[in-house]
């Protein structure tokens, strides 16, 4: 009677296969479109019944919903939703590294292993393997044979191993210069990297001995870092390449802050192509492709010129706004851009003017043909002496100037960061890390910003414990962002699912002709 | 093998009795309380742009229905608003429903747009966002807050008049479900005994209501 019924299943299994197989579609692409996308074979929308008797279509009945890219589910206030990946549920070998975050975090909760047979029987009755009826957060799927068998080969693919960057001694990562990037900045950024990894090399400890000792809150994964520093030369174009070659010769698990000034883009597409996840790299000018991988301070340029934009929207109707900035700039450039794009509609004369020559003086501006409503100069200190003469509103870039923005009542600067006197308090713990090694003291900035970074991605990584899959890595990043103690220097961070900028305003500051720090000339302003 | 053997049986059990689902364990169903709030004196943000205080916005003689959500969400709040999608639909024009972002950062009133389209929201249905300190003021005069967006539950609130108390039902209530709770009588008439503190119901993992009395879910 046994081994009639163990081949009947594998005969319902093979029946199963068969039929993906002939729908000419790789059944694992098919099933990751009905798993992220809600896509059934032929373009139908994916249907699912389940809690409040609501009936989800398309992408909000997709798995990715839930159980999320990595397939390692969430926890969103009571509601848990457990892995769902390869060796979670089909109980195959599992990762080299075995999976101690089930033992130590489910204990014994463990669930038997699914076959084709039951994940059918859960996917679409909702229950599961040991015969219980699963929550109704858990939909009933409405799926046909094909749909199934292509879904099934993809949850297959779901973390069967560690990710590459791992072994049982080391995580490897990796920290990205652009060149042309200051000297002091790039300095105090690889400073407080070597440091913090020193310090954390110094602490890991006998942790296998320790885990056999006390049961399931003992777990945690300890590792020593590697970072390495990949420094890129040559023109953007050539970037993705280098960064190839870095990654062949030594993979990484993530890149950890980089800093350039230029744009990302490039290491944005390599974090994409190759799938390692770029945890905020300290850049003004991110990639602006949608990506998954790469989680930034900011929307830098575009932020401050959205701002800017909100503010210009006061000028009356066809009032003539100029803005400028220097060729070969990219900061500069991406600014006006971005200016230009958000004021497009808005019933404002937009003039633009790319400054070539030698530093100018505001005589130029009456060259433009009078003055504009508003002036808003993506221009470096160099560029902006006598720009308090003006008696018109003048906009001055944060990022550009440093957030050293010349006086006087009608220049505002987008300031990105947190004001400084509420933000010299939310910085406490970093900075007094940063003098008990003495840093922090050359781009203070910088600083403050590569602690955050390597901290979140520290934490991030200690929460995986052995699990580690790159998708679910910048997943924990994402709902930890919030939560940790340290704070960077923009205002607070938040991220959610698939949010990529972590601050999201800014504010417009005056600086008094007296000196001093920037004061605020509005709330936060979140375009 | 005996796996196999045990599966195959509950499987036909399940597919024999259609009522098993019905009776689905672990936090399928509603607890309902009743409770009142103290609305603060909080400014928002409607989603066409206007700044609003949510007193006046709850300030309204019909039916209200008040949720929580943000825009990013991909897991419960999907759920929550197609219920007031539905709810809207089903209720006529009358009832006026309320989400307010737990998200306010992130979801700009252009978001809430998008939002609320992508959810067909009618006219009668608004949705808010804030200052983060405005979001977590309303949704600590709500008890709702969980320090963290990512901590949130599924939970409507419901007044079926002015001057009512509000009737709060935390779990997946189904948009049938929440409309017999509008429709049934007057939510006071029930709440004879005004149990301050007392007669509360233990649950899990939620802090417990203060000034409220908490009858069986439906």
């Amino acid at each position: 009677m046994v081994p009639l019924l163990r081949r009947l299943v594998s005969l319902a299994a093979a029946a199963l296969l068969a039929v993906a197989a002939s729908a000419g579609q790789d059944p694992a692409t098919a099933g990751q479109a009905i798993y992220r996308d809600g896509v059934r074979a032929g373009g139908k929308p994916l249907v699912a019944s389940g809690a409040a008797g609501v009936t989800r279509r398309g992408p909000e009945a997709a798995c990715i919903g839930c159980h999320r890219r990595s397939g390692f589910g969430i926890a969103e206030g009571q509601l848990v939703v457990r892995p769902i990946t390869a060796p979670d549920i089909f109980g195959s070998p599992a990762a080299p590294a075995g999976n101690p975050r089930i033992e130590h975090q489910l204990g014994t909760r463990r669930r038997p292993v699914y076959d084709a047979v039951t994940l059918a029987r859960a996917i679409r009755s909702g229950i599961d393997a040991e015969g219980h009826v699963m929550h109704p957060m858990m939909p009933r799927y409405d799926l046909d044979d094909d749909d199934m068998a292509a879904l099934q080969a993809y949850l297959k693919t779901l973390y069967p191993a560690p990710d590459p960057g791992v072994d049982a001694r080391t995580i490897r990562l990796a920290t990205v210069i652009q060149p042309g990037v200051a000297p002091e900045k790039r300095r105090a950024m690889l400073e407080v990297l070597q440091a913090f990894v020193h310090d954390k090399n110094a602490a890991v400890r006998s942790e296998p001995a320790r885990r056999s000792a006390g049961g399931m809150r003992m777990h945690r994964a300890w590792r020593s870092w590697v970072l390495d520093v990949w420094e890129l030369e040559g023109a953007p174009d050539s970037w993705g390449a280098q960064l190839e070659r870095f990654y062949r010769r030594a993979p990484v698990f993530a890149l950890v802050a980089g800093i350039g000034s230029a744009s990302w883009q490039p290491v944005h597409d390599f974090s994409e192509r190759l799938q390692v996840p770029c945890i905020l790299p300290l850049t003004s000018l991110p990639g602006d492709a949608p990506g998954f991988y790469t989680i930034y301070f900011s929307r830098g340029m575009a932020l401050e010129a959205g701002a800017v934009a909100r503010d210009l929207g006061r000028l009356p109707q066809g009032s003539r706004v100029l803005q400028a900035w220097r060729a070969g700039d990219p900061e500069g450039a991406a600014g006006a851009r971005a200016l230009q794009a958000a004021l497009a509609g808005t019933g404002l004369r937009l003039e633009q003017r790319m400054l070539t020559g030698a530093p100018e003086t505001p005589g130029w501006i009456a060259s433009t043909g009078g003055d504009p409503a508003a002036l808003v100069l993506w221009l470096r200190a160099p560029d902006l002496k006598g720009g308090a003469a003006l008696s018109m509103p003048v906009y001055v870039s944060g990022t550009m100037l440093d957030g050293a923005a010349p006086p006087g009542a009608n220049v505002q600067m987008a300031y990105p960061w947190e004001l400084p006197r509420q933000r010299a308090a939310r910085v406490r713990r970093s900075t007094d890390w940063l003098r008990a090694r003495g840093l922090g003291t050359l781009a203070p900035q910088v600083a403050i910003d590569t602690r955050f970074a390597v901290e979140m991605t520290g934490e991030a990584l200690a929460h995986l414990m052995d699990s580690f899959s790159r998708d679910y890595f910048v997943e924990t990043v994402e709902h930890q962002v919030s939560g940790t103690l340290l704070a960077s220097s923009y205002p607070p961070l938040t991220l959610g699912p698939d949010q990529r900028f972590a601050s999201k305003g800014l504010y417009l500051t005056r600086s008094a002709a007296s000196g001093g720090e920037p004061m605020a000339a509005s709330a936060l302003i979140v375009p | 093998m005996k796996t196999y053997l045990a599966c195959l049986v509950l499987a036909a059990g399940a597919a024999s009795t259609g009522a098993v689902a019905q009776a689905a364990p672990g936090g399928a169903q509603l607890v309902r309380t009743l409770a009142e709030y103290r609305v603060p004196a909080v400014r928002l943000q409607r989603a066409d742009g206007t700044e609003v205080r949510l007193a006046d916005e709850l300030d309204y003689a019909g039916p209200v229905a008040l949720n929580f959500v943000f825009t990013t969400c991909s897991a419960i709040c999907p759920i929550q608003s197609r219920v007031f999608a539905e709810l809207q639909q089903k209720g006529g024009p009358g009832l006026r429903l309320l989400s307010i972002s737990l998200d306010p950062l992130n979801d700009t009133p252009a978001q809430l747009r998008d939002y609320g389209r992508r959810f067909g929201a009618g006219n009668g249905w608004h949705f808010y966002t804030g200052t983060m300190d405005a979001s977590s003021a309303a949704q600590r005069a709500f008890d709702v807050y969980r320090g963290n967006k990512m901590n949130h539950q599924p939970l409507v609130l419901l007044r079926s008049g002015a001057g009512r108390k509000w009737v709060r039902i935390e779990g997946y209530a189904s948009a049938d479900e929440l409309l017999r709770e509008l429709r049934a009588a007057p939510a006071t008439a029930k709440n004879t005994v005004d149990p301050v503190g007392a007669n509360t119901v233990p649950r899990q993992g939620a802090g417990q209501p203060r000034r409220a009395t908490v009858e069986p879910g439906s």
